[in-house]
């Protein structure tokens, strides 16, 4: 939303009770309203006037179900709402701690799950709507928010934005990641980091990311001053910082590191053969430079 | 020191825990309660917790009671749940700015309170997201500390934990078996931390660290060195083609400079070639004649050690052959390896997130083609629309190895590049004026030189750099002949790194300069009535 408002300017944004909260502190100061449980669409609803833009409402999937879909939704419907509903879809109720809900992928023997927000959505009356398999693509987030907020289309624009939160995800997938290594399997852990020399000390990345991961060390060069961006342990490999980046046109910093757990045969002999060529292409250049070196 | 602290008679023992998320603040809370009521005494721990699972800051706070005190008073005591001000004995942070907030929170008073920090950070938002540099100084806490607390202990209590491979909690534990703060020995401290039964090895290395660091730390503590160490000048250079490079430094520089020029030569060898560097050194050779004759040495060459750094920042400039060019370093496969902890039986393959503009592309380019495809409106909306856009690069790949290879090997085509003959226009521009200003003011010519710190970054950063640069410049024009041009320069400049949008800078400007220059004159029309 960050890169939306530097393209569109400021919008009205109301938002919901959940993690996306957080949104209304720095680096993001994104957010005028909050209400309630579920009441995201429902306090921006005050807004369906004709203006220069319009109201953009968060709502998570488990205020959806709690009362946002009749609040929120049924009622924008009914109203002709003009404004975006963004729901966050993120496969349960998270920031309690991953209670089941309707739209909950899990499978559970006692409650129906697996009812998506998208049918529901639909059942009510919405005409645009959009849905977004992977939340953490922000450069497609964005022209999707882009685009909600000037078509020309009437009623409400609403967005369903899905991904799994991905501090339950690593909960729930680190002990079977953890058992699939011991087992001797072909895994992958993915994780962040940033080129200190790449990195140029300006921070814009965390002023558009907020990752608690992403922080600050001595560029360990004489000649940068400030200091440079730095992704610690804790990162969960949600890859938000190098989608930024990327999105945001910020730097080239950025890399996702793929560590692959008990490799086999083929990987290792694939793995051998660029390693030779890489290997010989950099000694060589290295050499060189060592050749002048001071 | 291990002067004992005396308890008030009757009245428990009161220790405040601050600490954030994953500190594990509460495993030392309950470690300290169960050591307590092990030796009989009455304990209890409550917590405030912060928000959100991995933020927020939690205060954890204790109440502990002997049971003799209970059965003098003949009933069982009322423990409280919250700390209030002035009336703690004991405060422990995990985090030094937590220490901070101990003492704004009034916890730590200097009749009764030890306070023991940990003196490693974990910045904030807002120290992050600063431009420039906006780490805030840590010696102001621990001056506050000294003058808020009855006693002072702080050290780096979360590198002891590293060392030890443990978490932070156990070193300070050890920090408080250490202090002798507490009533209890210290075999009953690490008793409770075998008895816990997770990783109690780690924990008891940890512990013993942080005992002792505590049991000998001093009186008063040396404030933390936030300075940056200078880069060394070599005895001999490390190829014998740099030799001449360094000899003519000794040779021609003021000791003082010598390690900026240094680091200057090294980064300009390893951007382009020694010819580059050599260049390097005769600009500088310039300016340090310069320097000569504005009266530099009575300013510790001030001129020529700021040259020194940002000439060599300018040359160097970041263009698609120098990302290219880091990226597919041996070094640098060998560090991201090391910095995700890989293994030597497992495969580590990265990921590159590059957006080249347009613009970049065209700087690559030979300057006459270069310029000429840029000034094409219809190639760049072709480019833009079809070609710029995000690239994965998988770098350990033979295909993205070999691509960003050949874009670094490009290095020897550099000087004929658009970038290359932007920078260099660029670079004389900026040093004219420096030099022109350092005939009447030496401190501005300084000033405008450090002004470079603006420029960093790539694509839409590297732009709004430039600008701010450009109007520093400006400013510096305009400031010349005014006593305070150098000060007010540098608190530009500080404004221009203090905010992204540049709101500092804009009310800097609008304030210190347009106000003392020209003031605002009144001009009052007849029949004008002031509101």
């Amino acid at each position: 939303m960050k890169l939306v408002e530097a393209d569109l300017g400021e919008h009205h944004i109301s938002c919901d009770i959940g993690c996306h909260l957080f949104s209304i502190l720095p680096p993001f100061n994104l957010g005028a309203t909050t209400m309630g449980y579920g009441l995201g669409a429902a306090s921006s609803a005050a807004f369906n006037v004709k203006g220069g833009r319009r109201a953009i409402s968060v709502m998570g999937d488990g205020g959806f179900w709690h009362n946002g879909l009749a609040s929120g939704i049924g009622n924008a419907v009914f109203n002709k709402y003009d404004g975006v509903i963004v729901i966050v879809d993120n496969f349960y109720a998270s920031a309690t701690g991953g209670q089941d809900i309707l739209s909950s992928r899990a499978d559970n023997p006692d409650r129906a799950t697996n009812n998506p927000i998208e049918a529901a959505v639909r059942g009510v009356g919405v005409k645009w709507l959009r849905v977004i398999d992977r939340t953490y693509d922000v450069a497609r987030l964005r022209d999707t928010l882009e685009e909600a907020l000037t078509t020309p289309e009437p009623g409400p624009k609403v967005i369903i934005a899905q991904s799994e939160c991905m501090l339950n995800k690593q909960r729930r997938v680190k002990p079977i990641f953890n058992k699939a290594v011991k087992a001797g399997e072909r895994v992958i852990k993915e994780r962040f980091g940033v080129d200190a020399d790449v990195c140029s000390g300006d921070h814009a990345c965390i002023r558009l990311s907020g990752c608690p991961s992403l922080t600050l060390k001595d560029s360990g060069d004489p000649l940068k001053e400030d200091p440079v961006a730095y992704v610690d342990a804790s990162c969960v490999g949600c890859g938000n910082c190098g989608e930024v980046a990327d999105a945001a046109v910020l730097c080239p910093s950025f890399y996702r590191a793929d560590l692959l757990h008990n490799p086999t045969r083929r990987d290792r002999l694939l793995s051998r053969v660029r390693g030779a060529v890489i290997g010989f292409l950099q000694r060589r250049r290295a050499a060189r430079l060592a050749g002048s070196a001071l | 020191m291990t002067k004992r602290i005396t308890f008030h008679p009757g009245t428990p023992i009161r220790i405040a825990i601050l600490a954030m998320g994953g500190q594990g603040g509460g495993v030392l809370a309950d470690w300290i309660v169960e050591m307590a009521e092990r030796a009989g005494w009455w304990a209890q721990t409550s917590s405030v917790p912060g928000v959100a699972q991995r933020t927020g800051a939690t205060v954890y706070y204790l109440e502990l009671l002997p049971e003799s005190a209970a059965h003098a008073a003949g009933r069982p005591p009322v423990l409280a749940m919250m700390p209030t001000p002035g009336d703690v004995d004991l405060v422990v942070a995990a985090e030094l700015m937590e220490a901070g907030r101990a003492m704004q929170r009034g916890l730590v008073t200097p009749e009764r309170t030890t306070l023991i920090t940990s003196t490693h950070r974990s910045y904030a938002v807002a120290e992050k997201s600063a431009p420039g540099n906006g780490i805030a100084d840590p010696n102001k806490v621990i001056d506050a500390g000294r003058a808020a607390a009855k006693r002072l202990l702080c050290f780096d209590l979360q590198q002891m934990a590293e060392r030890a491979g443990s978490v932070i909690s156990a070193s300070l534990f050890g920090a408080i078996a250490g202090a002798k703060v507490l009533p209890f020995a210290r075999e009953m401290f690490e008793e409770t931390i075998r008895d816990g039964g997770v990783g109690v090895e780690a924990s008891l290395r940890a512990f013993a660290l942080g005992f002792e660091a505590a049991a000998q730390a001093p009186a008063d503590f040396a404030p933390i060195d936030t300075s940056r160490p200078p880069p060394e000048v070599p005895e001999r250079a490390a190829s014998p083609h740099a030799q001449a490079l360094l000899d003519a430094v000794k040779r021609d520089f003021p000791a003082g400079t010598q390690p900026m020029l240094v680091a200057g030569l090294r980064r300009l060898i390893d951007f382009q070639d020694i010819a580059y560097a050599a260049e390097y050194l005769r600009t500088l050779q310039t300016l340090r004649e310069l320097d000569e004759r504005s009266g530099g040495g009575a300013h510790d060459w001030a001129l020529t050690r700021a040259a020194a750094r940002y000439v060599a920042v300018a040359m160097s400039y970041d263009d698609v052959i120098r990302v290219a060019d880091l990226k597919t370093r041996g070094s640098r496969f060998a560090r991201v390896r090391d910095e995700v902890g890989a293994k030597p039986d497992q495969l580590l393959y990265t990921t590159e997130f590059m957006h080249p503009r347009f613009e970049e592309i065209c700087g690559v380019l030979p300057a006459g083609l270069g310029r000429r495809l840029e000034r094409s409106k219809a190639f760049g909306d072709f480019f833009r629309r079809h070609v710029e856009k995000g690239r994965r690069v998988r770098s350990g790949t033979l295909t993205g190895f070999l691509a960003l290879y050949c874009a670094a090997g490009m290095r020897q085509f550099r000087r004929g590049t658009l970038r290359h003959q932007v920078e260099t226009a660029h670079l004389r521009d900026w040093l004219a004026r420096a030099t022109r200003i350092a005939a009447a003011d030496y401190a501005l010519a300084v000033e405008v030189l450090e002004c470079r710190r603006l420029i960093k970054g790539y694509s839409g950063t590297h732009d709004r750099g430039d600008k701010r640069f450009a109007r520093l410049m400006e400013a510096a024009d305009q400031l010349l002949g005014r006593a305070d041009a150098a000060a007010t320069l540098h608190r530009l400049r500080d404004a221009a790194l203090a905010d992204e949008e540049g709101h500092a800078l804009d009310a800097q400007l609008a304030g210190l300069l347009r106000g003392p220059f020209t003031p605002p004159q009144e001009t009052r029309r007849p029949g004008h009535v002031a509101a």
